[in-house]
């Protein structure tokens, strides 16, 4: 079989039925399952393809703080808009970021009032802007996890034009888990969905330790319903053999030492140092900084950008912090669909399509036409 | 997001200050830095991340996992496998 066939099999209706079968003959020996995933795609794609439908009652899947732009600290994004009013700068971030509420102000609506805000589609993007542009100074806001922070850091050490800047927001996800299970323990969650593109930079053995401190599995997940369907069987026969080993279901694309030379990069760019996951608390070791050594690059210490204000990261009654815990879902939020929705978003949750709430509203509007 | 499909590399730009690639996802056609993909080559397919490669897709696990998914999902006797 070509390759190309073989990678659509990973869509196919008749093996996403099939597993859905065997996922419904196993569960019913198991009694009520509940497991998370920490990847804004995952629940994408989860409700896109209806997943939640094709599982049997008595299993749970819970969304997790898988959102790179809604975990961004709001303090990063409050810096953010102060730099963009900065005469002579101009921030460059993804689409998504851009609308991502703050303290006052989001990117866009300082764009809007005068800041000087661009979209990029990457890293790349930013440093063809700033070499085309060396009269004036940029300052690229880099968020998300593994797989962006790889980005920056190759691009940083392989050399940038004088003119541009970095305020690194990046996150580093496996310490979160420490986080969840302060929230969670074994009965309100019985094993972790692993994000796959995460796994394919850092590799699946810093994931170990959810094993050793807290006897719970995780399952490395891709993407498609096949992927994500079959990553949910592989668990429910890891927690029906007892077992809490970490496990790869996505071993075409998750080396099992990850990236090694994205983790080299990364290491020689960046320190990771406690870091604030917005709304939700600080997590030690999850926040990339930039190494002293590239000081002349950052922007958070080559430019003022504290904003004369003090930051909130939570507006009033917005529940985003908790659904990206997995305490509350998006219809437990009073706000979801009436004050909060996708063209006028007050929460972070609801502005992105790795969004749980964006993703929710989405799925439901699909389903009931509003 | 992540992306789910693989892109094809149809052609490396070797005179790149990074190392980049023309890659095709099914027939939208994007440059790719693979810099940090050092297997990375014509005809392989890559995962790609806001313009980077992360991973090349190996092919035979693709086939291996695809068979055995296929075996227990479709078999009624082939309860389990792993």
């Amino acid at each position: 079989m070509e390759i190309s066939e073989t990678l659509k099999q990973y869509e196919a209706k008749d093996l996403v039925n099939g597993l859905s079968e065997k996922i419904s003959a196993t569960a019913r020996e198991l009694g009520k399952i509940r497991l998370m995933h920490v990847c804004g795609t995952h629940e994408h794609e989860i409700i896109q393809y209806g997943l939640r439908q094709l599982l049997p009652d008595s299993i749970t899947i819970i969304p997790g703080p898988g959102c790179p732009v809604c975990i961004c600290p709001v303090e990063l994004i409050d810096q953010a808009v102060t730099l963009s009013y900065q005469p002579g700068v101009t921030v460059l971030s993804f689409g998504d970021m851009l609308r991502v509420p703050a303290t006052r102000e989001s990117l866009d609506d300082a764009r809007k009032n005068g800041g000087s805000v661009r979209m990029v589609y990457g890293p790349l993007d930013a440093i063809k802007i700033a070499q085309n542009n060396p009269e004036e100074k940029f300052v690229f806001f880099s968020i998300g996890f593994e797989t962006t922070a790889a980005g920056t850091a190759g691009m940083i050490k392989k050399g940038v034009p004088e003119n541009l800047f970095f305020l690194i927001a990046n996150r580093y996800i496996p310490p979160v888990f420490n986080l969840l299970m302060q929230v969670h323990n074994r009965t309100s969650i019985q094993g972790f969905l692993l994000p796959g593109h995460a796994v394919a930079i850092t590799g699946v053995h810093v994931y170990d330790f959810v094993e050793q401190t807290y006897d719970l599995p995780c399952v490395v997940a891709g993407f498609t319903p096949v992927d994500i369907l079959s990553a949910i069987w592989r668990m429910l026969l890891a927690i029906q053999d007892g077992s809490s080993k970490t496990i790869n279901a996505y071993s075409r694309v998750v080396q099992e030492h990850g990236n090694q030379t994205a983790l080299g990069l990364m290491d020689s760019v960046f320190d990771r140092v406690p870091g604030v996951w917005r709304g939700i608390d600080t997590v030690e070791g999850t926040a990339y900084v930039l190494k002293d050594e590239f000081a002349h690059l950052d922007a958070s210490r080559q430019f003022d950008c504290q904003p004369p204000y003090e930051s909130r990261a939570n507006p009033p009654g917005c529940q985003c912090h908790r659904i990206m815990l997995g305490e509350l879902l998006p219809t437990d939020c009073k706000l979801f669909r009436e004050k909060c929705r996708p063209d006028d978003p007050y929460g972070p949750c609801m502005v992105s399509m790795e969004g749980t709430c964006h993703s929710w509203f989405k799925g439901a509007a699909d389903i009931l036409g509003f | 997001m992540c992306l789910a499909i693989p892109g094809k590399i149809e052609e490396i730009d070797q005179q790149a200050i990074m190392r980049t690639a023309r890659v095709n996802f099914n027939g939208m056609v994007k440059e790719v830095c693979i810099e940090w993909v050092p297997e990375a080559d014509v005809g392989k397919y890559v995962i790609v991340h806001a313009g980077f490669a992360i991973s090349v897709l190996d092919e035979k696990e693709a086939l291996e996992s695809l068979d055995l998914i296929n075996e227990v999902a479709q078999s009624p006797n082939a309860y389990r496998k792993w």
